[in-house]
């Protein structure tokens, strides 16, 4: 009986591992070979000009990377995005949001409109954006000098105000994912518990602190997650086309540097020692907001 | 549960599945290959890029077909990622290009993998010399002796356009000479432009239009500061001697007098490259102030006699200090089955007729004497005007040699935006570049 039993066991884990290697194998193949690769080489010294042959070198990309100030730099400049872009694209998403989650008249052709720069490619309105911040011909500076009489901002070129013209940009671009996603999270909230809340005389303010905050957890978990991944390790398109990384490297971010690093400059090896870099972080981060939804 | 499913036959059918897929898949591969039809024995396939240069040779390419039996199939990638492709080919052993656009900044790099072949092994230097390509350009191209391509498809040069009515206004020209001590002209040295443009800007104006932009490599701060460290007897770094001369007393002051010109230059200086140059010189104005003057290529000559383009009467006049090269043509890739083919290619390109047309179809500096003898291009008006900016009257200045050159240039970017943002001064930006160069030729 027993061994019949035992044998069912394994009979049962073997299927699941049947079914489980061909997904394996093609994970293995696009996503686990690489980034071992991408760790090696990291480990590496591997330039393309001059040429030099692939020599273990350990963590030697790693300590010339902290040690250098245009890293440390564009190291920041990564965290302090993510920092300002992430929150500001979560409460703007939250707010529009419950704003369509209200049975509001034209309810489907706001959330359409809402969700228009998702369905731009992100050059493209990388792109308009660079159009619309124009010293000379751009549609805001005509509207602060013509219609307010504000000086003309130098938007891409002021290196303290460059970031904050990217920030701008993709959080036009990415808080629609945030609206949709939260808005998801609000649909699925039974009305029985607003009922509950009325019956016991919450406030809205009250309602939205213990029912609606509460209810959205997992989604907003997942949404600040999908989002800090995203700001963090994939940001290119935006700085890449808007300001190119500067002025003075004010506008650089990790993507943008890694890329440049291993393609432009050759150095392959520094080239993937930051891109595990800034896995890494994303990971600690990711693992911080975890820990952080937990605590509570 | 285990007893709702035949563990086995499941097992079994999944990979049975598999099986199928991929003897589908590989079927399916094998049939395209197989119906595709026999590609041209003699096809070569070329990086290439748009402009009205290479739509020139597009447009005469079936004459080379015939005549030579040599079928030629263009890549068109963005001229800015060129490189990387090519570097990619050049790693393969199984390349997918045999030729490719070089660009003149990017050879040293590509020159260093020894994946580029040296055209001197096909026609040794007298001989182009003697078809009447210009020596001055070549030596510009040549690394370590060997020379990679010629610069027959594209040959940028930077003119100083200026305002006529403004240069022939009697008021100004007044009240010039009465603040300057001489007459009002066209600026022909560094230190005149200086003088025009803060004359222009005292008056109102916008004194010149600068292209300065610190992000784009081969444009912008790359086009003014290398020829000007020349001029003052400075430079960046000298790969033959391995001597960094970025913060010689000749480089600051180059870097000083840039700093002190922006000025009197249009606020966006740090943004702005030829695009910007162009919509300027076509409106007449920046940020709604007239412009006066403007360093830009010359490519847009013609546009200058299209009223319905250009609002205001401009003209052209030598770049009143030097400039660095700004070349493409086609160089053969070493690990290509059919590098007698690209030859061939090569060759036509920078024919007398093939550089004549491409020359004729948007300005540029001619690379053969004998082009330019061509009563057709010599009674241009702005075959003198570049030429003169392009070598005659100051020599080119030539590019970092050296295989990390691209980010020695990079570096160089970053400290002239921190002397031009005001985060340093001249001599501590030069100083801070010494350090980056002392470091990155380490590598």
């Amino acid at each position: 009986m027993r061994a019949s039993y035992g044998w069912h066991l394994k009979k049962e884990a073997m299927f699941g591992i049947l079914l489980v290697i061909p997904a394996f194998i093609i994970l293995a193949i696009v996503y686990l070979y690489p980034l071992a690769y991408n760790i090696y080489l990291s480990l590496c010294r591997w330039n393309l000009a001059p040429p030099s042959p692939i020599t273990l070198i350990g963590l030697e990309n790693y300590v010339d990377l902290f040690s250098d100030a245009t890293f440390q730099k564009v190291l920041g400049n990564s965290l302090f995005f993510t920092a300002i872009s992430v929150p500001c694209e979560f409460f703007l998403g939250l707010a529009l949001a419950l704003l369509i989650n209200k049975n509001i008249r034209g309810k489907n052709v706001i959330t359409t409109i809402l969700a228009l720069p998702m369905m731009i490619a992100p050059v493209v309105a990388a792109l308009t954006w660079r159009w619309m911040y124009a010293y000379d011909y751009g549609i805001l500076n005509f509207l602060l000098n013509r219609l307010f009489g504000l000086p003309q901002i130098l938007w891409m070129s002021d290196k303290n105000i460059a970031m904050y013209s990217v920030i701008i940009a993709d959080v036009w671009i990415t808080a629609p994912f945030m609206t949709l996603i939260l808005y998801a999270g609000l649909q699925m909230i039974p009305t029985e518990r607003y009922e509950a809340a009325t019956v016991d005389g919450a406030s809205t303010w009250q309602m939205f602190r213990y029912v609606t905050l509460p209810s959205l957890r997992g989604v907003l978990i997942v949404a600040l997650m999908v989002r800090t991944i995203d700001a963090f390790t994939k940001l290119f398109d935006v700085v890449y086309v808007i300001t190119g990384g500067g002025p003075v490297y004010a506008t650089e971010v990790l993507p943008t540097y890694a890329y440049k690093v291993g393609l432009a400059f050759f150095r392959l090896g520094a080239g993937a020692a930051i891109s595990i870099i800034t896995l890494l972080i994303a990971a600690v981060m990711i693992v911080a907001i975890l820990r952080a939804s937990r605590g509570r | 549960m285990m007893k709702m499913f035949n563990v086995k036959a499941i097992a079994k059918t999944v990979w049975i599945a598999i099986v199928i897929i991929v003897i589908v898949v590989a079927a399916i591969g094998v049939y395209l290959y197989a119906s595709q039809p026999a590609k041209p024995e003699k096809l070569i396939k070329i990086a290439w890029t748009e402009g009205p240069e290479f739509d020139f040779i597009a447009g005469k390419l079936s004459e080379f077909e015939d005549e030579t039996g040599i079928t030629v199939e263009f890549l068109t990638i963005p001229r800015a990622h060129i490189v990387e492709r090519l570097m990619l080919e050049m790693l393969s052993p199984t390349p997918s290009i045999d030729g490719s656009i070089v660009y003149v900044l990017e050879e040293p790099s590509l020159a260093a993998t020894g994946g580029l072949v040296n055209l001197y092994d096909y026609q040794p230097k007298s001989q182009w010399i003697s078809q009447g390509f210009y020596e001055s350009q070549l030596n510009i191209l040549e690394v370590n002796g060997s020379l990679y391509y010629v610069p027959s498809l594209w040959n940028g040069a930077l003119l100083l356009f200026y305002r006529t009515d403004l240069f022939a206004d009697a008021t100004l020209k007044a009240n010039f000479k009465a603040e300057y001590g001489y007459d009002l002209a066209i600026p022909a040295t560094p230190e005149k432009l200086l003088d025009a443009a803060k004359f222009f800007h005292d008056k109102g104006y916008i004194g010149i239009h600068l292209q300065l932009t610190t992000t784009e490599m081969g444009s912008g701060a790359y086009t003014i500061f290398p020829p000007l460290a020349s001029y003052y007897g400075g430079g960046i770094y000298n790969a033959t001697t391995r001597q960094i001369l970025c913060n010689s007393t000749g480089s600051v002051k180059a870097l000083n007098y840039l700093m002190n010109l922006t000025k009197y230059a249009q606020p966006t200086y740090l943004e702005d490259g030829t695009f910007e140059a162009e919509t300027a010189i076509k409106a007449g104005t920046v940020g709604g102030k007239e412009l006066a003057m403007a360093d830009q290529w010359s490519y847009m000559y013609p546009m200058l006699s299209n009223a319905s383009l250009v609002s205001k009467p401009w003209n052209i006049s030598m770049r009143p200090f030097p400039q660095g090269p700004d070349m493409l043509g086609v160089a053969i890739l070493k690990n290509s089955p059919k590098k007698d083919y690209v030859w061939e290619f090569v060759k036509w390109t920078s024919s007398a007729e093939i550089v004549k047309g491409t020359t004729l179809a948007t300005p540029k500096a001619v690379c053969r004497s004998d082009v330019a003898a061509d009563p057709e291009v010599a009674h241009n008006y702005w075959v003198g005007k570049i030429l003169d900016s392009y070598g005659r009257v100051w020599p080119i200045t030539p590019v970092i040699k050296d295989a990390r050159s691209t980010e020695i240039y990079e570096a160089m970017m970053l400290h002239l935006g921190e002397a031009f943002t005001g985060e340093k001064t001249a001599k501590k930006a030069m100083d801070a570049l010494y350090e980056d160069i002392a470091t990155i030729v380490q590598y």
